[in-house]
């Protein structure tokens, strides 16, 4: 059962769907808040860079990561302030984000082309990544894979057990009800869009500070709007956010490594089919709406006006 | 009209136009901060960018050649956007009518150019819709959210057609280089003025007259008025929601396919990745810069053509690295977008088309 | 609208020219110095290709001083944006354009012919255009040296090698490093991974490992950028081999040596020629012979026999004693490629689309 061939594709799979994941992750968030931020490829690029820099001056990755955190938060709130206190287009506002993202992240990335930055190794967890087939896909990563088994639970609780949880998605559904109810709509916005591209950022630092180990400009190179496209293939739901990020990875990894062995498919055609799936899914969901829960917030993209 | 709804629109143009021009000062004052800080003229950097964008007949027309795909994918938001529906597909749109365009000109390779390029206008437009055609259908018949069918497929365009070049369109001839083979002469669509611009331009020129006259003056465009502002509405009056809602989004495929038409037609003479380095999602902006309005578009896309085309420049003259030319026009962009909703304050009314809430 | 606010911008700057009385648009020159414009795919930082085409324009600048000045775009795609920014290189005033990439031929040709002029240096494609000069890097000559150092370095006789797009200069590198392998070592085998992407690090560091795990313990690449993919070697325990710029800082336990370019020779002479007025057009070749391609300095590991072995293998293909491709020459589905006795010409080269025998991993890919 244990088919080397079948575990490295899958620990592949882990390895390269984690920087998609925390930025679908943030994104589900956001989402779920009703803001959609399409501009996650320059938050994943500034916070890429951030982590970068801060890692090489500082020398802690962990430092690091947290400035990734702190700078795709930063950019969150560029978006924050353009959909909730101008109430700018959503999809317009994320577009200018990619734009500026690219850029700043390319410029004041120049000085840290070639640096080396200590970066987090594998470290096999004792115990359960010793545990045949699964033990070798899911512990035997490095810390950051480790903060997503945390984090995507957490954020999955976070949504559907807490208080907060329960404005965040108040305010996604139906903002009106939930300002009659006493949630101050906008606060909970802000708070949801900063995370959710904190974490973004987040992924970004993952791709630069761990998986490549060096900055190179556009790094992402489409990764962020993958993540846009993950959010709604989990149908706003952090745990099948996981689930989709690791479908994307294992694309990734079995086509690489299935030249490796001497087989060839057609990458572009199976890439195409996770983005089909989801539109069948989805207008499935959409069509069966009053039995089934397609996790859509139905104020997704809708400014919140007080005073309407 | 009437007089005092007339003066009543020239007023809100004027206050349009006023906070627009203020926006882009003050996006250009924070670049200038920014250029001052890393060592450079700002006032030098900016005469580089406009002499680069409109000094001379080679440099207007090359705005004019940036500016044609923007125009048309802006059109194409736009047209969906008056009957209240988000078109973030535009690039993917763009991208099947390349592919459509392609199709036809190396099927019949050998057919002479009356023949050829009717036939990939009328084939790239038929793939164009068809890639609105279906989030339109889900979405008038089954109420399936269009803006997020729309951008999937986005990345199912892209990919298809990264598989057409790498697969069974690629080139025999070009070493193994994912493009086509080269179009024939015949399948070239006629420059313009010796320069690049092709008739695309004047099609999206055309179109956007054509609606600034259609939408607040017609029936049709009453109707589409009436759908956008309140579709439960429209329903209860009995009017076509679901007719008006497809062939709006039919349309709006089919204008943005002319520009991937363009492109590989008049610009690139072949299919390769990259003829659009995101037209669809800066026409997505640049729509709602001009507020929808099919007028301004034409406006706001020569001057978004003139940032990226002028902004060679700063690499050029200025010796900034390319990365300046993002950052500058992604602040131009934020401020422009912060302004909108201040404009939108003080100009109750806008100009001819009524904006869509957002409804995703 | 645009126009007000460029004429209104335009007046504002008239009106601050006065506190800046050192802006001046057009400055005096009094001996005319070539420009020269360098096209670039790709970012410069990127510690590969392009950084070495930049260390290339810097070292035109600082060997012929005065005598030339260089501009130069980055980040320029091989599509019709390439077009634009010559047109503006040239109205600018340059009169030689480097055109540092494989996929733009298509918009060089359209340029020259617009600017008999004006002289353009297209990368590894032909052209029967007056005003184009052609040159080809044949990298092949430092990779099948690199494939001697692999072949000789291997344990398992599984070398891997992280490929770009299918096109016969990559092609090329392959066959020549497999065959430098084989020279040395009958058994090494080259397994060949495609990322289809000049830079993706996530991508090759993936291919990489994807390699690794079938049990490669010699890498080589020919990805644009070089740090992911070399560090990536060195914390997998795995030697490598480089490309394009000598980046050994990234790997100091696990680096061999690398096949480098060295277009700063190249290019000074060009623009030298371009200034006495005797540039012709034709094909150069930029080979070991000339030192336009060369190879990057070795590793700990190389041992002294190694780089001797080496240095004898450079000297007879610079003096062209022996050729690294020569009949007879079979592909690895037996079809037979080069008779005895016929030489490897430009056009042979320029179409090679198969593998030697012992290279493994797709060449159709996608062409089906």
């Amino acid at each position: 059962m244990a088919d080397p061939f079948i575990v490295a594709v899958l620990a592949g799979a882990v390895r390269s769907g984690t920087a998609v994941l925390y930025a679908a992750a943030g994104e589900v968030i956001t989402e779920r808040s009703g803001i959609i931020n399409l501009g996650l490829e320059g938050i994943m690029l500034v916070g890429a860079v951030s982590g970068i820099a801060i890692a090489s001056i500082t020398g802690s990755p962990f430092i690091g990561i947290s400035a990734a955190f702190v700078g795709g938060g930063l950019l969150g709130l560029v978006h924050a302030i353009l959909s909730i206190r101008f109430q700018a287009n959503q999809i317009a506002s994320g577009i200018v984000l990619t734009i500026l993202g690219g850029g700043l992240s390319a410029f004041f990335g120049i000085a840290y082309v070639g640096k080396q930055i200590n970066s987090f190794s594998a470290v096999k967890i004792p115990f359960l990544g010793d545990i045949p087939f699964i033990g070798s896909i899911f512990f035997n990563h490095d810390i950051m894979v480790y903060g997503t088994y945390i984090l995507i639970p957490l954020l999955a609780f976070l949504l559907y057990k807490t208080k907060l949880g329960l404005a965040i998605r108040a305010v996604g559904e139906d903002p009106d009800s939930a300002s009659a109810a006493g949630i101050r709509v906008s606060h909970v916005r802000y708070f949801a869009t900063i995370f959710g591209a904190a974490l973004a950022g987040m992924g970004g630092a993952y791709l630069s500070l761990v998986y490549a180990q060096g900055w190179i400009e556009n790094m992402t190179a489409g990764r962020g709007l993958i993540a846009v496209g993950l959010v709604l293939f989990a149908g706003w739901d952090p745990l099948k956010a996981m689930f989709g990020a690791y479908l994307f990875g294992g694309a990734q990894s079995l086509e690489l490594r299935l030249q490796a062995i001497g087989t060839d498919i057609s990458p572009y055609i199976l890439g195409m089919i996770p983005y089909l799936l989801i539109i069948i899914v989805f207008t499935i969901g959409t069509i069966r709406q009053r039995k089934v829960n397609t996790g859509s917030p139905t104020a997704l993209g809708l400014p919140y006006n007080p005073n309407k | 009209m009437s007089t005092v709804s007339f003066l009543k629109n020239i007023r809100a143009a004027l206050i349009s136009i006023a906070g627009s021009l203020a926006a882009i000062c003050i996006g250009l004052l924070l670049v200038a901060i920014f250029l001052v800080a890393v060592g450079r003229n700002p006032v030098e950097t900016y005469i580089g960018i406009f002499t680069s964008a409109f000094g001379g007949s080679f440099a207007i027309t090359e705005t004019f050649v940036a500016a044609t795909p923007i125009m048309l994918t802006a059109l194409a938001v736009a047209i969906a956007g008056w009957v209240g529906l988000l078109n973030v597909g535009a690039e993917g749109q763009l991208y099947l009518g390349a592919i459509g365009a392609t199709m036809i000109a190396i099927t019949i390779p050998n057919a002479p150019s009356w023949q050829m390029i009717p036939a990939m206008f009328v084939v790239a437009c038929l793939f164009g819709a068809v890639w609105s055609g279906v989030p339109a259908i889900l979405r008038a018949k089954f109420g399936v959210n269009e803006t997020i069918v729309t951008l999937l497929l986005n990345y199912v365009a892209l990919l298809l057609v990264e598989f057409l070049i790498h697969g069974p369109w690629q080139d025999p001839s070009s070493s193994s280089w994912p493009q086509t083979m080269a179009f024939s002469d015949a399948a070239q669509l006629p420059h313009l003025f010796a320069s690049r611009v092709h008739p695309g331009l004047f099609i999206g020129i055309v179109m956007a007259v054509f609606f600034a006259f259609l939408i607040p003056m017609t029936k049709p465009g009453f109707i589409i008025r009436v759908i956008g502002g309140n579709p439960k509405a429209a329903a209860y009056a009995h009017l076509p929601v679901v007719k008006y809602i497809i062939i709006s989004m039919l349309v709006s495929g089919a204008i943005a396919a002319i520009a991937g038409f363009g492109q590989v037609s008049a610009i690139e003479g072949r299919l390769r990745s990259g003829i659009s380095p995101g037209y669809g999602y800066t026409g997505f902006l640049v729509c709602w810069l001009a507020r929808h309005n099919p007028l301004a578009i034409i406006i706001v896309s020569i001057f978004v053509g003139g940032l990226l085309s002028g902004a060679d420049s700063l690499q050029l003259s200025t010796k900034l690295p390319f990365a300046t030319v993002n950052i500058m026009q992604g602040t131009i962009f934020l401020t422009l977008l912060m302004f909108e909703n201040i404009i939108q304050r003080f100009s109750s009314a806008t100009v001819e088309a009524k904006t869509p809430e957002a409804n995703i | 609208m645009n126009k007000f606010i460029f004429l209104a911008a335009a007046f504002i700057a008239w009106g601050l020219q006065l506190f800046y009385p050192t802006v001046s648009l057009a400055v005096e020159q009094k001996s005319q110095p070539l420009k020269i414009g360098f096209l670039y795919v790709g970012p410069i930082a990127d510690n590969g290709w392009n950084y070495a085409q930049e260390l290339g324009r810097q070292y035109v600048e600082k060997s012929l001083g005065n005598k030339v000045e260089t501009i130069f775009a980055e980040n320029i795609g091989e599509n019709a944006e390439a077009e634009r920014v010559m047109e503006k290189m040239i109205a600018q005033g340059a009169k030689l354009i480097f055109a540092t990439s494989f996929g733009y031929l298509e918009p060089v040709e359209r340029v020259a012919k617009r600017h008999p002029d004006i002289i353009f240096m297209q990368l590894s494609r032909t052209t029967d255009i007056k005003n184009i000069g052609n040159y080809f890097y044949w990298q092949y000559e430092p990779f099948y040296l690199s494939g001697i150092v692999a072949g000789r370095m291997t344990k398992s006789n599984k070398i891997g090698f992280v490929a770009s797009h299918p096109i016969p200069p990559i092609v090329q590198s392959i066959n020549a490093f497999a065959l430098g392998a084989q020279s040395v070592n009958p058994k090494a085998k080259v397994k060949v991974v495609w990322t289809n992407t000049w830079v993706d690090p996530p991508i090759e560091v993936e291919a990489a490992k994807g390699l690794i795990d079938t049990g490669i313990d010699v890498l080589a690449f020919d990805q644009s950028d070089s740090q992911s993919i070399v560090k990536t070697a060195e914390d997998n325990n795995v030697y490598i081999i480089g490309c394009y710029s000598d980046v050994h800082q990234f790997a100091p336990k696990r680096w061999l040596t690398g096949a480098c370019c060295n277009w700063g020779l190249f290019y000074a002479k060009v623009a030298q020629a371009v200034i006495n007025h005797n540039w012709k057009p034709g094909v150069t070749h930029c080979s070991l012979k000339n030192d336009y391609v060369k190879l990057a300095s070795f590793g700990p590991a190389v041992s002294p026999t190694i780089k001797k072995e080496i240095a004898v293998a450079k000297n007879k293909i610079a003096n062209e004693t022996v050729s690294i491709f020569h009949g007879p020459l079979k592909d690895r589905e037996g079809k037979m490629r080069l008779a005895k006795d016929q030489k490897p010409d430009l056009k042979w080269l320029a179409e090679m689309n198969w593998f030697v025998p012992g290279v493994e991993g797709s060449l159709s890919k996608g062409n089906k």
